[in-house]
């Protein structure tokens, strides 16, 4: 029999585990399939399928737009249809507040999994952030039929920056999610203060009016404040790349930049510890 | 060809579980409003070690049996080699690719078509998809499922849900296989198969690791046993030395086999409404709990009556010591009692089928209701598990003198044969 090269695992206390990034590499096909999952689930049983992925943030944006743009009758980011600055902010922010969520609740949506089978243990949200992915691209489509029908051309250039900005977000909010993630094992409260949180945090970001306006609108110390929120920055980013008169925001998108370079390493530290007990608390 | 591998390699690995003393640990307990109302309170905490210090090495091709009573350890060890959980302390050193079968179906979706789910389940228990494609035929063929493979597994019967999760797992193809009684699975005829199929698996050398109650399982499968009681390991080695371990650890703690049980105290199990309460169970007329099967178990059950009762009747279910029920046995007269009123039963078992060794016994006091299809159905009023154990030393000559063989010829000695007659066909 020839020497066959068999991999070696080695299980130690403390989480000591030099293959951890090899591991997850070797377990992407079960992150694909996992995508595959949600979105099959999430659509199979309803009646106009992946219509749901449009309905409901076309519904938010109707809404939005007649409160802040018709009746308070905010101005939008310059020249931009309210209706298309709306949208194109809620799009920026469900992937983060949806990122953030998928990260935060994992271990309780899949305990009953993890319970049973070993997979590295960000595999599972990894899979469902990329079912998110695949959901924005169809309310990305709805905001290109919009611009269309607002004959309002979006800046063909700064479109190239579309994907970064929306990876970014979903970084930002997955990042986030990884460091809440431990503090939902043991003690479930976070799950009841979450959604309240995340609504909260849609009015101070810049999803349903605009950057420009209510920065120039504060004074200056609260509008620096306003900066610190780390999804102001990549929420407005998004926006600059899809509506031609938005206006780049340097300070706040490197704020939000320097956030993501700090909670997710901070995020994923704190999850690994997390994984690693959590089978034993649930 | 050199020397055979190790592929698993344990050293000196303990787990440690942090028990809380809370009375009324439940998830709410723990939540935010208990803490506001008592932030300072500090739950008592004890630690318990579920595998203290063990120590083992599996060479490749080996078929071990992991054996030992409930809270022996088992399971924690198995979690430990599969990765979900992982030590307290220790090594384990794994060569090749493992895989665990814990539970069959696991990551199963009620909406997903059982097409679906075996990509999926297949994926999460670590087949590449290429891997899944090319074993799918087989899979589905195996599960017997046909056409409704394209069905909503939401729709398949219990039957057919394990028949395919089983398929899946059983055509994983790991160099370590960690299977946890999930053979127990689906009707007779599908067991068959699937052991068919495990010891299919068992000669291809692969290295299999099998956790089970079923010692007829163990012995089937397997060529080696680890015995494990209470996080240590009691014995590693020849298969039959080891069940034979197990055995007599029931037995020792069945020593001590009482006369006279109190059983008012005794703990239920849920899932009947008490209308009557089991109070005391005697034997008379006997010094101890041995009994050769010519003699009858004559024994006083002494319980009271929670309300009032009627048609009430005792059936009582034989366990042999090896955890495989040997049978029922019920009185057919009807008894009754008043409100509060208690009431005295004497009994007399006739143990003449019984073969020798250890039983111990469950009592019901139950009543039957029709069902709305026209069957009778048993409504427990009090429910005791191994209410009382007694030892058989059979003298009876049904067998012609054999030593009972539990394995292959089960627990009940059936009336002997009689020959009715002979004659000679030719000279």
């Amino acid at each position: 029999m020839e020497a066959e090269i068999l991999q070696k695992t080695i299980i130690e206390p403390n989480g000591k585990n030099a293959q951890y990034w090899k591991d997850i590499w070797r377990y992407k096909g079960l992150a694909a399939t996992f995508a595959m999952r949600d979105i099959t689930v999430r659509y199979k049983q309803t009646v106009i399928g992946l219509g749901w992925a449009v309905i409901s943030p076309v519904v938010t944006m109707l809404l939005m737009s007649f409160l802040f743009g018709t009746v308070a009758k905010l101005p939008s980011d310059g020249t931009a249809p309210y209706q298309v600055m709306v949208y194109a902010g809620l799009i920026a922010w469900n992937l983060f507040a949806r990122g953030l969520t998928i990260a935060a609740t994992t271990f309780l949506t899949n305990a009953a999994l993890l319970k049973k089978v070993y997979f590295p243990r960000i595999i599972a949200p990894l899979g469902q952030a990329a079912a998110l992915l695949i959901d924005t691209l169809i309310s990305l489509g709805v905001l290109f039929i919009m611009l269309a029908i607002f004959k309002y051309p979006p800046p063909w250039g700064r479109l190239l920056f579309l994907p970064v900005f929306m990876f970014l977000s979903l970084l930002l909010g997955f990042s986030v999610g990884l460091v809440l993630a431990p503090g939902n094992i043991k003690h479930r409260d976070l799950n009841h203060i979450l959604p309240f949180l995340l609504q909260a945090g849609q009015y101070v970001t810049p999803v349903v009016y605009s950057f420009t306006y209510i920065t120039s609108s504060m004074s200056k110390n609260t509008a620096i404040m306003y900066m610190f929120n780390p999804a102001a920055g990549v929420v407005n980013a998004f926006k600059w790349s899809i509506i031609s008169s938005n206006s780049f925001h340097w300070p706040s998108f490197l704020i939000a930049l320097v956030w993501i370079a700090i909670l997710l390493p901070l995020g994923i530290l704190r999850f690994r510890k997390g994984e690693r007990t959590f089978v034993d608390l649930v | 060809m050199g020397e055979i591998p190790t592929v698993i390699k344990a050293e000196h690995i303990g787990k440690k579980y942090i028990i809380k003393h809370n009375r009324e640990t439940t998830a709410s307990s723990s939540n935010l409003a208990s803490r506001l109302l008592k932030p300072f309170k500090r739950q008592p905490k004890e630690d318990f070690w579920a595998l203290k210090d063990i120590s083992f090495e599996i060479k490749q091709g080996e078929r071990v049996g992991i054996i030992g009573k409930n809270g022996a350890g088992k399971s924690t060890l198995l979690k430990l080699l599969s990765r979900i959980t992982e030590p307290t302390q220790g090594r384990i050193e794994l060569l090749g690719r493992a895989s665990a079968m814990l539970e069959v179906g696991t990551g199963f979706n009620p909406e997903l078509t059982g097409r679906e789910n075996v990509y999926l389940n297949g994926a999460i228990l670590g087949m590449p998809k290429a891997e899944i494609d090319a074993k799918f035929d087989q899979i589905v063929a195996f599960s017997e499922i046909g056409k409704f493979i394209d069905t909503p597994v939401k729709h398949y019967s219990s039957g057919m849900y394990v028949r395919l999760a089983f398929s899946v797992a059983s055509h994983l193809d790991p160099d370590i296989l960690i299977i946890d009684e999930v053979l127990a699975v689906g009707d007779q005829k599908f067991r068959q198969k699937c052991m068919d199929r495990m010891n299919e698996i068992a000669e291809s050398n692969k290295t299999i690791l099998v956790v089970s109650h079923q010692m007829s399982v163990v012995r089937e499968l397997c060529d080696r046993v680890i015995l494990l009681q209470d996080g240590n390991i009691l014995f590693d080695g020849d298969i039959e030395e080891g069940v034979q371990k197990y055995l007599d650890l029931n037995l020792n703690m069945q020593k001590d086999m009482p006369r006279f049980i109190v059983l008012s105290e005794r703990i239920r199990s849920d899932g009947f409404s008490q209308r009557i309460q089991m109070l005391e169970f005697s034997v008379s007329k006997k010094n101890d709990m041995c009994f050769s099967n010519e003699e009858p178990l004559q024994a006083d059950l002494k319980w009271k009556a929670l309300e009032d009762v009627q048609n009430v009747y005792i059936r009582i279910i034989f366990t042999f010591q090896d955890n495989t029920t040997l049978g029922m046995a019920c009185t057919t007269e009807p008894l009754s009692a008043k409100n509060n009123e208690e009431k005295t039963t004497a009994l007399n078992i006739d143990l003449n089928c019984f073969a020798s060794g250890i039983y111990s016994a469950d009592i019901y006091l139950y009543t039957t209701v029709q069902t709305e299809i026209f069957t009778w159905r048993p409504d427990n009023y009090d429910v005791i598990d191994h209410a009382f154990s007694f030892e058989i030393n059979h003298t009876g000559n049904n067998a012609n003198n054999l030593e009972w063989h539990h394995q292959g010829w089960g627990h009940a000695v059936l009336p002997r044969i009689i020959i009715s007659g002979e004659h000679c066909e030719k000279n």
